[in-house]
């Protein structure tokens, strides 16, 4: 368990009501005068937080309020300071996690909804989420392990992907740097961050905490959306060709990232003409 | 019943301790084999002694290098054998060749 830091280095401002953390990046100076000390020079970040990519090409698509098909109804999660002890958590709140994951990143709301649906596939039978859950719960364990114990576990179970999101120990961690180098933004705010008892949230491993897992991946989103586009700091629209490319991308490279992407595209134009659903897609 | 118990488990856990020390790539491989969606071991390999290198780093499940003590492997994900592979012996004689940059392998590929 690590407690809140005491001493932020300083207070970075983004979107309005958008919590962004305590990093400094370029437009927002420490206070005070300006006394060239490596000690107290503050990391300078290249984008300055506020860049915020969209779709274009990709009309409304209908917003769902009724129960997941998929995962299993059952999640890791820390809840937090402010939140009264319960066993449960509506779906429609996860949704609401899901949209702030995403506004959070400065990402858009329905690329997110899009990948945790490839990733958790609504067609599953309950004795395959099962065995998903059961699967990506070990994969966790095993990462924890490791982190405690000197490197013991096997890379191949340590790493491989768990999580709400399926995302891989490593990619996890590149992304959450990502953040924090190029924007200047830690991988989740201060509210999400720190929970009951000041427990830290912000573990670099996917699986621990479900809500966790979506600001870790949206900061992938965000890391591929710059990578597709060749441009750090993307700000502004990608068109649907652009869309299908990050979507592939976040699958891996090869044939199979490229049907995924497909898949993933359909599963869009059917959600736009109203024959499809996104299940973690709510307004 | 309970000092039977407690056995059994210590019994478990030195089994798992003892595969992790001496098969770390058969557990690996099984792991791939039983949860990765898209993981292979190649036929000419076995899950004992093929080594996935390099990782796909998204969320698809299936390694981009790997080798074994004869042959090193590239994933394609194409056709009916979904894999590149080149004799180590071959491998030395091939100028340039980077075990983990398939573009360095045109000259030396063997389907």
């Amino acid at each position: 368990m690590a407690s809140r830091p005491t001493g932020p280095v300083g207070t970075a401002t983004n979107a309005p009501g958008i919590d962004v953390g305590t990093l400094v990046r370029n437009d927002s100076p420490p206070p005070g005068p300006a006394v060239a000390t490596a000690a107290i020079t503050a990391p300078q970040c290249p984008c300055s937080g506020a860049e915020k990519t969209t779709i274009s090409g990709l009309g409304p698509i209908a917003s769902y309020k009724g129960d997941f098909p998929s995962p299993l109804q059952v999640m890791w999660y820390t809840p937090g300071g402010d939140e009264p002890l319960r066993l449960t958590v509506p779906d429609s709140e996860i949704r609401g996690w899901i949209r702030q994951a995403a506004e959070y990143h400065r990402i858009p709301h329905v690329l997110l909804a899009v990948i945790l649906q490839q990733e958790n596939s609504p067609k599953a039978s309950g004795g395959h989420q099962f065995l998903q859950f059961g699967e990506r719960s070990l994969t966790t364990f095993a990462s924890i392990v490791d982190d405690w114990f000197f490197d013991i576990a096997p890379d191949r179970v340590a790493g491989s992907s768990s999580g709400f999101a399926n995302m891989s120990r490593a990619t996890l961690r590149h992304a959450a740097s990502y953040s924090e180098n190029m924007y200047g933004r830690p991988p989740m705010p201060d509210k999400v961050r720190y929970r009951l008892f000041g427990i830290d949230a912000d573990t670099r491993r996917a699986g621990d905490d479900w809500r966790a897992d979506l600001y870790y991946c949206a900061a992938h989103l965000r890391e591929l959306i710059d990578r597709v586009t060749a441009r750090r700091c993307h700000d502004g629209e990608i068109n649907l060709a652009q869309l299908e490319k990050v979507i592939a991308a976040y699958n891996g490279s090869g044939p199979m990232a490229v049907k995924y992407g497909r898949d993933a595209m359909k599963l869009l134009a059917d959600a736009q003409a109203g024959t499809a659903t996104l299940y973690f897609y709510e307004e | 019943m309970r000092s039977r118990a407690a056995l059994a488990a210590a019994l478990a856990a030195a089994a798992l301790v003892l595969v992790l020390l001496l098969a770390p790539r058969a557990l690996g491989n099984a792991w791939g084999l039983l949860t990765g969606r898209g993981y292979m071991v190649p036929a000419e390999s076995s899950v004992f002694t093929f080594d996935a290198t390099v990782m796909n780093p998204g969320s698809g499940e299936w390694w981009l290098y790997g080798e074994d003590g004869r042959y090193f492997y590239h994933f394609t994900g194409e056709g009916k054998v979904p894999y590149l592979k080149v004799e180590r012996s071959a491998a030395a004689r091939c100028p340039g060749f980077a075990p983990h940059d398939a573009a360095t392998w045109a000259a030396c590929t063997a389907r």
